[in-house]
């Protein structure tokens, strides 16, 4: 009984280390996420921090309209670069996502394959500042949506909130 | 001793521990046992301080005086607690004990949440303040020197080919940038003071625009239309001339490169200057 008692403690003990260093290591690894510049992360990369977002909806996209219940809308982006090399289109470009998985269709993503259309598409340069549109449908009703995008240097995602 | 019950006096060690007139066992008390036997000159088990076992002698007497003159024990102090009383205590510690562990994680936790908070503010004011970056235009023909390698822009020209006109998206053109690459060995570098430049890019209306990448072509097996090297953003060749592939608008006149340069060989944080070559762009020349 009283064995089974010291185990028990024992095993309680042993928890709450775990969940001790579970806790630094999760607060330790935010900072670092968040600083990557303590582990040397400012040293290379794309810092990408958006400057500004502007929603537009429209309605019809060069004369072909959105399906039923969803409205084409431009989403412009305005980004600043702190980093040390350029953001590629892929990196600017990022993610719509809303409450619902079927708020948002994305139709202008693709990748065609052909070297000379990605060659085509702009990239944001180290120390610039630039915007990039995208064309998106929304589902009727959605007031907001989130945009996330990449930051290789602290290879963590940003969030931000459009209003449409 | 005594016995606890008739209060009769006896040899506790000839009777056990029995009392000879009521029969009660008598458990020996350790502290009267202690009291008792201090007070007659005798250690715990009732031997004197100047007992000598029978027939001993010589040696082993000189022996024991040498060794059996120790300090007598100190006085023992007992306190009884019950094993509730002693759960109680031990709970009552370990509760103490977690819930300072608690308040430890809980400051902890805290102090990490406001200095993340506070870093996450100021590297997002970093992020966000827009800063100026030095200009320093290069004319066509010159030389731009980086450690080792010194190159410079010649010129370009809109490529034209029948089957590469399939794959060009509709309002573009491809343009041929031309560079020449000398590498200076006798130079001795200094990693520490020389310019370094990063990978270079081209602008082009308001456009920033990447090179056709060597590795896009050679995956939609395109490479063979071209008699060059590498469509590389960074100039790392050998001796020779190099051609860097944009695709531009269809309207464009002229093409700026661009390089981002950094006077540390650590290249950390946005370029401290960016050297830009403008090129007029030629028309109608074949590939």
């Amino acid at each position: 009984m009283s064995k089974g008692t010291g185990n028990s403690k024992k095993a309680g003990k042993v928890w709450l280390v775990i969940i001790v260093v579970l806790m630094l290591a999760g607060v330790i690894g935010n900072v670092l996420d968040e600083n990557p510049e303590f582990m040397g992360g400012n040293a290379s990369g794309s810092r990408l921090a958006v400057l500004n977002t502007d929603s537009e909806r429209l309605s019809d996209l060069d004369g072909i309209e959105a399906q039923e219940g969803y409205y084409y809308y431009k989403i412009t982006i305005e980004y600043y670069n702190s980093g040390s090399q350029a953001a590629s289109h892929y990196q600017l470009m990022g993610y719509f996502s809303g409450k619902g998985y079927d708020d948002i269709y994305e139709s202008d993503r693709y990748d065609s394959g052909n070297p000379f259309e990605e060659a085509a598409l702009g990239i944001l340069p180290a120390g610039k500042s630039g915007s990039i549109e995208r064309y998106i449908q929304v589902k009727d009703g959605v007031s907001s949506i989130k945009f996330e995008y990449f930051d290789s240097s602290s290879s963590g995602r940003k969030k931000t909130t459009i209003n449409l | 001793m005594q016995c606890k019950r008739c209060k009769t006096y006896f040899d506790y060690e000839k009777h056990y521990g029995i009392c000879p007139k009521c029969a009660a066992f008598n458990r020996p008390d350790g502290k009267d046992d202690m009291e008792y036997f201090a007070e007659e000159g005798k250690d715990r088990f009732g031997m004197s301080e100047d007992y000598r076992q029978p027939g001993m002698s010589g040696v082993h007497e000189q022996l024991h005086d040498k060794y059996d003159s120790g300090e007598p024990h100190k006085k023992v102090t007992y306190s009884y607690k019950t094993n509730t009383d002693e759960k109680r205590g031990k709970g009552r510690g370990a509760l103490k004990k977690k819930l300072v562990v608690a308040v430890i994680i809980i400051i902890l936790a805290a102090a990490a949440a406001v200095f993340i908070a506070d870093s996450a503010e100021k590297r997002n004011k970093e992020m966000t303040t827009v800063k100026d970056i030095t200009e320093v235009r290069k004319l066509r023909g010159e030389y731009i020197t980086s450690g080792y390698t010194s190159f410079r822009f010649d010129g370009a020209r809109v490529m034209e080919n029948e089957v590469l006109d399939e794959f060009m998206p509709e309002g573009k053109k491809l343009v041929v940038v031309t560079a020449s690459v000398q590498k200076n060995y006798r130079k001795s570098p200094d990693e520490d003071t020389e310019m370094q430049y990063g990978s270079l890019y081209a602008e082009c209306g308001t456009a920033y625009l990447n090179p056709v990448e060597q590795y896009s072509l050679e995956n939609a097996r395109l490479e063979g239309f071209f008699d060059f090297e590498a469509a590389s953003p960074y100039i790392s060749l050998e001796n020779g001339e190099i051609k860097l592939l944009f695709v531009t608008d269809d309207t464009a006149e002229d093409i700026d490169i661009c390089i981002p340069g950094w006077s540390s060989y650590e290249q950390e944080g946005i370029p401290e200057f960016i050297c830009r070559v403008n090129l007029q762009i030629e028309e109608g020349v074949a590939s």
